[in-house]
């Protein structure tokens, strides 16, 4: 979007859920590799600790973008949990319609055992869908 | 519970445009039940303020607090001191809440976030519904316990009107029950339809607002 | 039954003549020429004629004024009030009013929710406070009230202003089992004479009307069951799945389907209609309607063998 700053990098926040990562991106450092993109890469024990305002406060602090990577419905080791941050997302975009903002600047994926690599293209993806429109 | 739900985020962008520091207050009791006024909401909303606000280009301070209750003065006064530098204040309160801070934070202006519209309960994860109106003269005990007041759309003392629906729901919408096919069901079931039979005359509505401001003065606890 | 307000209706169920009521709406407008107009086309074709107090929450001209009107132009009018828009103190003034007038029938109703707005059709006032001070059979009670010369706060007045009263049956509306008893609700409320809901099902009505009678209803009231003019299969359909109350058998909606000239069909089932609701003990006479469709109405009454008025 044409009011963040467009001259800087991206800047996306990657919210993970410990569960679904591969053994690889156990530690945060792979955030490094990704290329043309800022990626601030935190760890969660479970995506459903992902509330609205925690999501909101990246934004407003300089995030152009969050990302959400959760465990499939049916690997979700608390049962509801990546389905509640899949509702938190949609709420969020709701709200980011409500100010004439636009809603892609959040999102979540699901899948079990992200490789680092298969995270940097998640990221980018995001980034990419925050900056068209 | 008292039940409320944020204004439109144009209208509160529109209010706070022109303020330098914004303080905004939440309430832990009736609004954080409904979810539109507790900690997490003034949470959220905060943040969302900021981005709007920054977009119009206004840059608001925004800071947040959250009162155990909102609708008693001790607990207001807690924020005088935070509040003591701001130049208007966002209250995610019922009105009772909003209208507590104005008197204490006049000549600040202080804006209601929410719309303030019933009495509910929380019928189920995130469903609410009217129960009651405050009609001053309450019929549940005439009624089954169900309330004819807040919820038939006609406030109808009588039995049900011309418009309900073949699946017994009420006229204006396909969602809600006829309270009075409820009502008239529950009556049935105990075998106490009679008891709806008789007339029952206009209501007096004088013990509501309708007659004027409310104020109760009880001498044995002054 | 004594005629102890001057209505010409009254006095027709009185006199045991089967009556006949149609509908005049008064219009979205200010022009008396509209009314007048329908007044023209229905004079002389019913005994007494209801005008609608701003019907499915549309503003229209007032139903006193209209009435008026109609009075103006020698046709009786059925003055119909709802209790969505005035309480009770508006209410009474009217009535005092129109009965300065010379209006002396009033038909009490709860009134359309003002959610209504025309079904859609029309932007109508949906932002509008609504009144309901007090419900159409606490109306009833207080015109009768004042047909006994008391407000409804006790306060006299002299003299009386006594009026013919009438309320509406809904007798296929859930819950079933409570509208006879809103009925006698109604009729011990003091209403005088019952319009019903449009009534096609003629075998469930004569089963409502059973125990209407069982319960000694329809000594105490004249019961007029409504009749609307189907126009088309569609419409019959319609109204059978949108309009509370209403119930079309299927075969007559089939018979309107398979009918070649479907107005013409419309008019034979209204004339059978006529003929069964008038066989049924305690139905006193008929409230005919045809929805933006008036001119129809001369001719059926007369087929039906209801003319000449008295
Ligand atoms: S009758 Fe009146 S007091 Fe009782 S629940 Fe209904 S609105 Fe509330
Ligand atoms: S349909 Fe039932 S709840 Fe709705 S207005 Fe009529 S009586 Fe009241």
């Amino acid at each position: 979007m044409s009011n963040q700053q467009s001259t800087d990098v991206t800047k996306v926040v990657v919210l993970y859920c410990q569960q679904a990562i591969s053994e690889g991106a156990k530690s945060t450092d792979w955030a490094q590799d990704a290329e043309g993109i800022n990626v601030q890469a935190i760890m969660l024990p479970c995506s459903s600790k992902v509330e609205v305002p925690y999501i909101l406060r990246f934004l407003e602090s300089g995030a152009d973008a969050v990302e959400i990577v959760a465990c499939p419905e049916k690997g979700c080791s608390f049962l509801i949990g990546s389905r509640r941050a899949e509702k938190r997302i949609e709420y969020v975009r709701g709200l980011l319609e409500s100010i004439g903002d636009n809603p892609q600047r959040v999102g979540i994926s699901r899948k079990l055992s992200q490789t680092p690599d298969e995270l940097i293209a998640i990221a980018k993806a995001r980034a990419e869908a925050a900056n068209s429109n | 519970m008292i039940f409320a739900e944020w204004k439109p985020i144009d209208e509160l962008v529109e209010k706070l445009k022109a303020h330098k520091k914004v303080l905004l207050v939440g309430c832990a009791t009736c609004v954080a039940e409904c979810a539109a006024g507790g900690e997490k909401e003034v949470e959220t909303l905060a943040p969302l303020l900021s981005m709007a606000l920054k977009k119009q280009g206004c840059s608001v301070e925004i800071i947040t607090a959250t009162l155990e209750k909102q609708c008693e003065f001790e607990f207001v006064e807690e924020l005088i001191e935070k509040g003591h530098d701001v130049d208007a204040v966002m209250s995610l309160a019922c009105g009772i809440g909003v209208q507590a801070m104005a008197d204490l934070f006049d000549p600040i202006p202080v804006y209601p976030g929410v719309n303030t519209s019933a009495l509910t309960i929380r019928e189920e994860a995130g469903l609410w519904a009217g129960r009651c109106a405050a009609c001053g003269d309450c019929v549940l005990g005439e009624t089954f316990g169900l309330c004819p007041i807040a919820r038939c759309a006609k406030s109808l003392l009588n039995g049900p009107c011309g418009g309900t629906r073949g699946n017994g729901k009420c006229e204006v919408s396909e969602d809600t029950d006829c309270i009075w096919n409820l009502i008239v069901e529950r009556g049935d079931e105990r075998g106490q339809l009679d008891s709806l039979a008789e007339v029952k005359k206009s209501k007096n509505w004088s013990n509501s607002r309708h007659g004027g401001p409310k104020r109760v003065i009880r001498e044995d606890l002054r | 039954m004594k005629n102890l307000s001057g209505s010409n209706l009254e006095y027709t169920l009185a006199s045991g003549v089967f009556a006949v009521t149609a509908e005049v709406g008064p219009p979205k407008g200010p022009d008396a020429g509209e009314v007048k107009e329908k007044a023209a086309v229905l004079k002389g074709f019913a005994d007494a004629y209801n005008v609608t107090d701003n019907q499915t929450a549309v503003v229209r001209m007032s139903s006193i004024a209209a009435s008026k009107i109609l009075y103006d132009q020698g046709l009786e009018p059925i003055m119909q009030i709802v209790c969505r828009d005035r309480n009770r103190i508006a209410i009474q003034s009217d009535l005092l009013g129109a009965h300065a007038l010379g209006l002396r029938n009033v038909l009490c109703l709860s009134g359309d929710h003002q959610s209504a707005g025309a079904g859609g059709k029309l932007n109508g006032h949906p932002g509008a406070k609504n009144v309901f001070d007090i419900d159409s059979i606490q109306l009833i009670s207080i015109v009768k009230g004042l047909g006994k010369g008391i407000q409804e706060s006790g306060d006299p007045i002299s003299p009386a202003a006594p009026f013919f009263i009438g309320a509406a049956w809904t007798p296929f509306g859930p819950p079933e089992k409570f509208r006879t008893i809103r009925l006698k609700k109604k009729i011990d409320a003091g209403a005088n004479f019952i319009q019903t809901q449009a009534v096609y099902d003629i075998k469930r009505f004569a089963e409502a009307m059973r125990r209407a009678e069982d319960m000694g209803l329809t000594e105490k009231a004249a019961i007029l069951p409504g009749i609307i003019v189907p126009r088309s299969a569609g419409m019959l359909n319609y109204m059978n799945a949108n309009v509370p109350g209403i119930e079309v058998p299927d075969e007559m909606i089939q018979r309107m389907k398979d009918a070649q000239h479907p107005k013409v069909e419309g008019i034979k089932i209204t004339l059978e209609l006529v003929d069964a609701v008038k066989n049924l003990s305690g139905v006193k006479g008929v409230h005919l309607q045809a929805i933006e469709a008036e001119g129809l109405l001369p001719d059926i009454i007369n087929e039906a063998g209801l003319l000449p008025r008295p």
